[in-house]
């Protein structure tokens, strides 16, 4: 029956995927944007047509809550728009199957053209499989489901929810339609786009097919890429594939000197930032970019204009709920009265790996060292080593044209800002698409170099190659088994969820009988309504106003808090407090067991026993 | 200095050597001539759905253009037909005269043709992807370029070889070139295109009007052209007769110089010289920075698995023992 549910899913999937190249032909028409490669187009397609689900969605969920009736009338809505739009699915498949064919008359092409579908099956049974991924969790799902109840109120016990953005529409949209595997679903979706926008963008910078499959083989088997699209539960996957497109039509509209193409990249960028703060350097650097190739600040600013509808709307929420569009980032300065200094500190902390250095070395040194320190620069050995190992054939990129230019500027942009601001390498994932086209493309011009290079290059990639699988393989065996129905999900989720065990003992213990507070991370399975009680997570936690037990007490009262969870601790700076309530009586334990959860990142598999510890709060008993 | 050195000079047309032999006087050395051979992936690019392509309307008849517009050079001869194109259009009333690339020429030539009165039969494409360009090629019914040659020893000009003349006939085109300079070589005259004189508007315009009025002449021309590029000048043939040249350097213990003067070269001489670097000091610098590169690899590749270790040895058994 699991399997049967999984490919349910992934077929609801396809078919969003048919009716977003459908609808989105439909609506570039009706900009006069046509484009010769049918695969080209229908990434166009798709993008623009979920930049503007996007926006529907958004909008629709934060006036009156996203309902499945309303999605239902949404689709069926584009459905019939699409038009004729869906005469270009035949098309586009009897095109798609050319370019496989053509692949197939080479046996090495032939081996990496076989080795996609494999890799994409794996990666979508592990997108199947039940939530599992930290940060979806924490906020990318949690958030997105409570908002389907109270579309209308900020979540300030959980500071996280503020950076939901257009893109976590995807994932209320599966929610919507009746199963978070749709969304999970929707995420491997923009896995699969990207990767396609990635073939294109190489076919382009080499005039070879075959390095273009290689190139999306390679982002595939990329542990990074396979872990976002599969089980991460974060939308960051569509940023990369947005990103791409940005690359394409800006490139678009420097060779064909129409500003159309402008305009359609504005929108792109401006879903990059959609999704997340992070991205706003993308319609950035877009707008400096078309700066350079138009020599007028009018169309460049114009060009900017573009990228508000796709990127704007969740800064307005945020200004609207807290004063600080970047909320909480700019509130020292924007709205310095409703400062939470410890969280703040603790979020801005949190963004920065332990080897940030924004010294003249640590700034060098951090593009070379985010792939071989990957531990210490925010997970950066999960994207592999090709980019680092071929960049030095960047130079041979030299008088490539536009295209290589533009993806080498926004690929510096993005490098650049990250570099300046987080150094957290996850957060380059945007920029990868365009990394690996590039080296690819210098392979590709390495390979005419002689047999050195030729060797060294082909040595590199088949040894990501075997990495890429190998360790593909390994992943899956802990997600593939629950898919298939050779596991249960309850068995499942209390074997490789976080916190699983403690949110399944509250849920047992408690039903829905009043407000817990807890102290854990994971919140996406506990059925009680709850308040995140971290102050380096909460808002409303603030150490500074809270500064003893008799306030903490009354912090409970007023918030109607009935239930504390003690697991694993209390929070350093209010643990006195917490303690003086249960020696007083205010804290009176309930319930309690000794449950085993994970100690540290889940891919160790190290895991420790905690003692949970309900008490119910005096005033409410 | 470097032709100099050379012990072979391996030149794409018969026409480049006696520039070449002109020019540096180096008669003395042995000649070998291996002319280019077509990159047949513009073959297999899907043409273009969309594009420049699609602005004649279908009963139009387009003639082809593909060269630069540079000012350094404009030998290419795209004037010259523009000159021509007043007298065709008398007699051909729904041609269009399309030209792909770009250039800094490219003003002068509108301006031309503004003066002349043909606009509205001229498109400039400007520079094009290859599905465009492959689209340009199907759609069009002749291509045209007859390149002047100008043979100053100081600063001469002219087509190396003209590659572009292949594509054509690869696509089944009627070609019409110069009746002088490499392009000779290629085309023969009546068999698989047409021959003019490239400083004579009126001999390109009767070339044209013969073609456009004779469809099953122009048909039966650009089958020839095709036959002639698949049996002369296919990569096979390049290839055997690369090896042939190699092997009779290599036994005769003589440096090699490869000269490829393709679609873009301005002077055979130029490109020799161009083509000159791959003498043995370059070479040795160039082992040296791949034997770095190559390192760098070794290095980047060390460095980055063995982050993977202590995973891999608390994974791997683990992974193997769920799998029993």
């Amino acid at each position: 029956m699991a399997i049967i549910g999984a490919f349910a899913h992934l077929s609801v999937v396809l078919l969003l995927a048919c009716l977003a190249i459908a609808c989105g032909t439909r609506l570039l028409s009706w900009i006069s944007l046509s484009v010769e490669g049918a695969l080209e187009a229908a990434l166009y397609a798709a993008g623009v047509f979920f930049a503007a689900l996007e926006i529907i969605l958004f909008l629709v969920a934060s006036f009156g809550g996203l309902r499945q009736s309303i999605v239902l009338v949404v689709l069926a809505g584009a459905a019939l728009l699409a038009g004729d739009g869906w005469m270009q699915l035949p098309r586009l498949a009897k095109i798609f199957l050319g370019h496989v064919r053509r692949a197939m008359r080479s046996p090495v092409t032939c081996l990496v053209v076989t080795l996609i579908p494999i890799c994409l099956a794996i990666e979508g049974l592990m997108a199947m499989a039940p939530l599992t991924g930290s940060d979806a969790m924490h906020y990318h799902f949690t958030v997105p489901m409570l908002w389907a109840n109270k579309p209308t109120e900020p979540i300030f016990s959980l500071s996280y929810s503020f950076l939901v953005g257009q893109g976590h529409s995807l994932i209320a949209l599966g929610m919507a339609l009746g199963s978070d595997q749709i969304s999970l679903g929707l995420i491997y979706l923009g896995g699969i786009l990207a990767a396609a926008s990635l073939f294109v963008l190489t076919r382009k910078l080499v005039s070879s097919e075959q390095w273009a499959w290689a190139a999306a083989l390679a982002f595939l088997l990329t542990p990074m890429v396979c872990w976002q699209m599969s089980t991460s539960g974060s939308p960051d996957i569509w940023m990369a594939f947005y990103t791409t497109l940005v690359v394409l039509t800006a490139a678009r509209a420097v060779q064909t000197e129409r500003r159309d193409w402008w305009s359609l990249a504005g929108i792109f960028a401006g879903a990059v930032a959609g999704v997340k703060y992070t991205g706003w350097i993308v319609p950035i650097a877009l707008v400096v970019c078309c700066f350079f190739a138009l020599r007028s600040w009018k169309q460049s600013i114009l060009c900017g204009l573009w990228t508000l509808p796709t990127g704007i709307l969740p800064l307005v929420r945020n200004a609207e709920w807290t004063g600080d569009p970047f909320f909480p980032f700019l509130t020292h300065w924007l709205t310095p009265a409703r400062v939470n200094a410890f969280t703040l500190k603790a979020m801005v902390a949190n963004t920065h790996p332990s080897a940030f250095d924004r010294s003249v070395v640590g700034m060098i040194s951090y593009p070379l060292l985010l792939a071989l320190k990957g531990e210490e620069y925010g997970i950066g050995r999960y994207f592999g080593p090709l980019v680092l190992a071929f960049a030095p054939l960047l130079i041979l990129l030299v008088r490539k044209g536009p295209l290589a230019y533009i993806a080498a500027g926004m690929w510096a942009a993005l490098l650049l800002s990250n570099a300046l601001v987080s150094q957290e390498a996850r957060f380059l994932l945007p920029a990868f698409p365009i990394a690996l086209a590039l080296v690819f493309c210098g392979v590709a011009e390495s390979f005419r170099k002689g047999w050195i290079m030729r060797v060294g290059c082909q040595g590199t990639l088949l040894l990501f190659l075997l990495f890429g699988l190998g360790s593909q393989a390994l992943y899956a065996r802990d997600f593939i088994p629950v898919v298939l129905g050779l596991e249960r999900r309850e068995a499942f989720l209390e074997r490789m969820a976080p916190d699983y065990p403690i949110t399944a003992f509250i849920n047992r213990s408690l039903g829905g009988k009043g407000e817990v507070m807890i102290f854990f991370r994971h919140l996406y399975y506990l059925r009680p309504p709850f308040m995140e009680g971290r102050p380096e997570q909460s808002w409303l936690m603030d150490p500074g106003s809270i500064s003893n037990s008799q306030r903490l007490l009354d912090f409970l009262h007023r918030e109607n808090i009935r239930w504390i969870v003690r697991a694993p601790d209390y929070p350093e700076p209010f643990t006195a407090a917490f303690q003086t309530l249960e020696d007083e009586g205010n804290l009176r334990p309930v319930f309690s067991a000794d449950i085993s959860t994970f100690a540290g990142f889940r891919i160790y598999g190290r895991k420790t026993s905690v003692q949970v510890l309900i008490l119910e709060v005096a005033s409410t008993i | 200095m470097a032709l100099a050195r050379a012990g072979r000079l391996v030149v794409t047309s018969a026409f480049s050597r006696d520039q070449v032999m002109r020019r540096h006087q180096i008669g003395s050395k042995p000649f070998s001539r291996l002319p280019c051979t077509l990159d047949d992936t513009l073959l297999s690019v899907e043409p273009a759905r969309n594009g420049r392509h699609e602005y004649p309307l279908s009963e139009e008849r387009v003639v082809l253009t593909v060269a630069r517009m540079d000012s350094s050079e404009q030998y290419k001869g795209h004037d010259v037909v523009l000159r021509a194109l007043p007298s065709v259009v008398a007699r051909v009333p729904n041609l269009i005269y399309m030209i792909a690339g770009g250039g800094d020429d490219r003003c002068r030539l509108e301006a031309l043709a503004r003066e002349l009165g043909v606009t509205h039969h001229v498109v400039f494409a400007g520079e094009i992807s290859d599905s465009e360009l492959s689209a340009l090629y199907q759609r069009s019914e002749i291509f045209v370029l007859p390149a002047r040659t100008v043979l100053d020893v100081s600063n001469p000009k002219g087509e190396g070889f003209g590659i572009v003349f292949l594509e054509a006939m690869a696509f089944g085109k009627p070609v019409i070139g110069p009746n002088r300079g490499a392009p000779v070589e290629i085309i023969r005259d009546g068999e698989n295109g047409l021959l003019v004189d490239p400083e004579d508007p009126t001999s390109v315009a009767n070339a044209l009007v013969k073609l456009l009025n004779e469809p099953e002449t122009a048909r039966k021309m650009g089958q020839a052209g095709r036959k002639t590029v698949q049996t002369r000048y296919s990569y096979g043939m390049f290839r055997g007769e690369l090896r042939r040249i190699l092997a009779e350097s290599s036994q005769g213990a003589t440096r090699l110089q490869v000269s490829h003067s393709g679609e873009n070269d301005d002077t055979t001489a130029a490109t020799i010289i161009s083509n000159l670097q791959r003498n043995s000091e370059v070479s040795d610098a160039k082992t040296i920075w791949q034997l770095l590169f190559l390192l760098w690899l070794i290095a980047v590749n060390v460095l980055y698995y063995l982050q993977f270790r202590d995973l891999l040895v608390s994974r791997v058994p683990r992974f193997l023992n769920l799998w029993r």
